[in-house]
Parts: structure tokens; sequence; C-alpha cells
């Protein structure tokens, strides 16, 4: 199963991604404005375990994640060299995709598996003046989201306008 | 000089950001709250002008939603100096403040004549401070877009473990030790490179110490501790 995370408008979506996007093998997480911010209350780990407490239509985005076997597609505007308010939400509210016991992994305190499922990242950034800066934090951030995953970043890349999306998620 | 204090932590009542806001306040002990009417606070930090006008005084405020309102925003767009105190949420900022200063960016950036420092601390739940880089680097990246003057950024690592410990107690000595660097750089306008520091105890307990404290908390909700590897 392929996962597919983006901030786009729903007639941007429809424009620009390919119709494979929301077939079966393929599960999209887009916004419907109703997302609601994570309250750090680390419930899904301990209260209501791998499913998030408050029940919008975006709490079980662990389980979604854990779903993702084969890519994860990640299409986000740049903001300051990280992701969209959106996507940061949909990443913040998925925590419960990894177990709240720490691993030492690559010299470094990370999470422990909850699930057996391994995945590439890709990740598109778009935006019109992403500064270098800015490139340069992102690369490092996808680096360090990959290791907290426990996956591999296939590509990470930038576009000025989102219309290049088109070409190059065919 | 007229600062503020954003705890930028989503919990209501007890953030480890806020207890790392009190921490960094007690060393601005002359500075007081302005009151709400914008009247001085007679601190006299500034002498004798009891106009309210010198505007020497430190508020606290706490973003906890994605949006800032209006009166806040103008508050804060009359301060010299913005210090952000924030979790760090998966390698980043938490979305809800992602939104704020989104919204900071708009309503600053055309005031440009504005000379206003910023200054970060973030801090993490896993061990190395150097983890909070990212959140750093990305606050710092959010100063050159909405023009302000980037100060310095201090990671934490370990926040909860760190902050808990009483200010005069051996182990919290190089967590004061960077916060009273971070306080003496507010104070002069200065600016430094991030800064990071670690728990005073050694990783492994760190580890331990972790995983006793999850199936504690589980148990207390009436569950097993298996139940912390359930999957959906
Ligand atoms: C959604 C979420 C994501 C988190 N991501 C990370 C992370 O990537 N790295 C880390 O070290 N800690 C992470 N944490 C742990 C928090 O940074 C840590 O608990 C912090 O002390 C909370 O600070 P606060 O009490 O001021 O909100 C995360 C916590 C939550 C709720």
């Amino acid at each position: 199963m392929k996962l597919l995370i983006h901030d786009l408008e729903e007639s941007q979506a429809k424009a620009l991604l390919p119709a494979s996007a929301s077939t079966d093998n393929t599960i999209v997480i887009s916004d419907d404005g109703t997302i609601r911010n994570c309250v750090g209350c680390f419930g899904c780990w301990i209260k209501t375990p791998a499913a998030c407490v408050i029940r919008d239509n975006y709490g079980d985005l662990g389980e979604t994640l854990a779903k993702c076997d084969d890519e994860l597609v990640i299409i986000s505007e740049c903001f300051y060299g990280g992701f969209s308010p959106f996507v940061k939400n949909v990443m913040d509210r998925a925590i419960s995709y990894v177990h709240p016991d720490f691993v030492i992994r690559n010299k470094e305190m990370h999470h422990k598996r909850r699930y057996r499922n391994h995945f590439d990242l890709t990740v598109w950034f778009y935006g019109a003046d992403i500064s270098e800066n800015e490139k340069a934090t992102a690369l490092e951030l996808v680096q360090a989201n990959a290791d907290n995953f426990d996956c591999t970043v296939r590509k990470v890349g930038f576009i000025k306008d989102i219309s290049e999306i088109e070409e190059l998620i065919k | 000089m007229k600062i503020a204090l954003i705890n930028g932590s989503p919990k209501a009542n007890g953030s480890v950001s806020a207890l790392i806001l009190q921490s960094l306040r007690e060393r601005f002990p002359d500075h007081q709250e302005q009151r709400d009417d914008g009247a001085c606070c007679t601190c006299s930090t500034c002498g004798s002008d009891t106009s309210g006008a010198c505007g020497t005084c430190i508020n606290t405020y706490h973003f906890s939603k994605p949006q800032i309102n209006q009166q806040d925003l103008a508050e804060l767009a009359a301060c010299d100096t913005l210090v952000f105190a924030f979790p760090l949420y998966v390698d980043g900022i938490p979305s809800h403040l992602l939104s704020c200063l989104s919204q900071m960016e708009g309503y600053l950036k055309p005031l440009a004549s504005k000379e206003m420092r910023v200054y970060a601390i973030v801090n993490c739940g896993f061990y190395e401070g150097r983890q909070n880089q990212h959140a750093l680097d990305m606050m710092q990246n959010w100063c050159a877009k909405t023009r302000l003057i980037w100060g310095h950024g201090l990671g934490i690592g370990g926040g909860g473990s760190q902050a808990a410990i009483p200010e005069t107690h051996p182990l919290k000595k190089g967590f004061s030790a960077a916060m009273n660097n971070m306080a003496n750089y507010i104070s002069n306008g200065r600016a430094a490179d991030h800064a990071f520091i670690d728990p005073a105890i050694p990783r492994i307990l760190y580890k331990i110490g972790g995983a006793m404290g999850w199936r504690q908390q589980i148990k207390v909700n009436g569950l097993k501790v298996r139940d912390l590897s359930l999957r959906k």
C-alpha cells in the first residue's frame, strides 16, 4: 500500500495528481478543513494505545502509516524549511505509529517500532521563494524524520510552482 | 526593553516549556509585568518614567491554539524581544505554533522598520539536545522571512527531566549555565550560535527511566503494560 499526504486544495489535487493517486493501493490524506491539533497528552501511547484520543477524521493516522509498505509521498508547501501546518499536523497526530519506548539507532535516541512495515519516503516541497537555508534545513529534517520512522529517504525535491508536480509523480 | 515570553506548548497546564520560561523569568527579577491597561508597572528599571511608554517590562503569552488574537498580535508587535519556548514535535515546530508563526509573519513583515530580536528554547523527549537543531534552524529561517533579527537558540534534551530538578541541585548545572547565557544574550541584544544541552545523568539511565515511566502511567490508566505495544 502506498500513502500520499498532501496539502493541496481539492480542485488542485484533482487537476494535478494522477488518477492512480486514489486507487485501491494508495491511501490519500488531504485537508478537509477539520483537523484539530495534537495537544501533547500522549493518550495515543497510554490511554487509547495506537489511536489518538481526538476522534476527528484524523484520529487513526498511526494505523494508516502502518499500512504503508511501499512508498510514502508527501507534497507540502515549504514553511521555513519544514512542512506546511496541515502536513505537520498530520505528522504530529501520527506518533502512535511508534512505540513509546526508546531505542538507540544511529547512535541517537529514537522510538522503538510498534509495527513491522517498512516504507521509503519521498518529499516534494513547493514554494516560489524557498531560500537556500530553507532547502538545507528541509533536507536535514526529512533525514531526521526518516531516522524516527525507521524508513529510507528515496527522494527530496523542491519545486517553484505546484503545477510542476504533475510531471514528477506520474 | 520590552520582552515577550511565548510558551508554544499546546498543553494548558504543566508544560515543560512553562517551567523553562519561569526559570528564565527569574533571571530578570527587576522587570515587572505591564498592567493590562498598558500603564506603567513601576518596576523602575528604566529610571523614573512612569508613563508606561518606556516599556521596560516582560509579559508572558501562551500560544496553545493555531491562531493568535488581534490584541496579542498588536502587543507582540510593540516588543523589542520575543523569546519562544516550545516542545520538539516530530523533529520540528508543533503544527499549531507553525500556524501562529505564519500569522505573525504576515502581521510583522509590513512593519519593516521594527528592530525586533528573536530567541528560542526548544525542549525534547529524547536525550540529545542536538535533536532540536532543525526546529531552531526553522525559527532562524522564520526570522529571515519575517525580517526580524535572530539572536540565539537553545536545544534541551530530556527536557522534562531537566526542568523538574530544583534550581540549586548539582544536576541542574548545565541547564542553569545555558539559561544564564540565554538571559545575558537577551539583556544585551547579542547573537550566538545554537547551544545544546543533554541531561546530567547517563543516557542508559534516562532510557530505563523512560521505560519505567510509561509502564507506571499506563497502569494508572487501568491498562496492562502489554497494551503499550498494542497494534491496530
Ligand atoms: C506529537 C509529539 C511529537 C514529539 N516529537 C518528538 C521528537 O521528534 N523528538 C523528541 O525528542 N521528542 C518529541 N516529543 C516529546 C516532547 O518534545 C517532550 O515531551 C517535551 O518535553 C514536551 O514539552 P512541553 O511540556 O513544553 O509541551 C514529541 C511529543 C509529541 C506530543
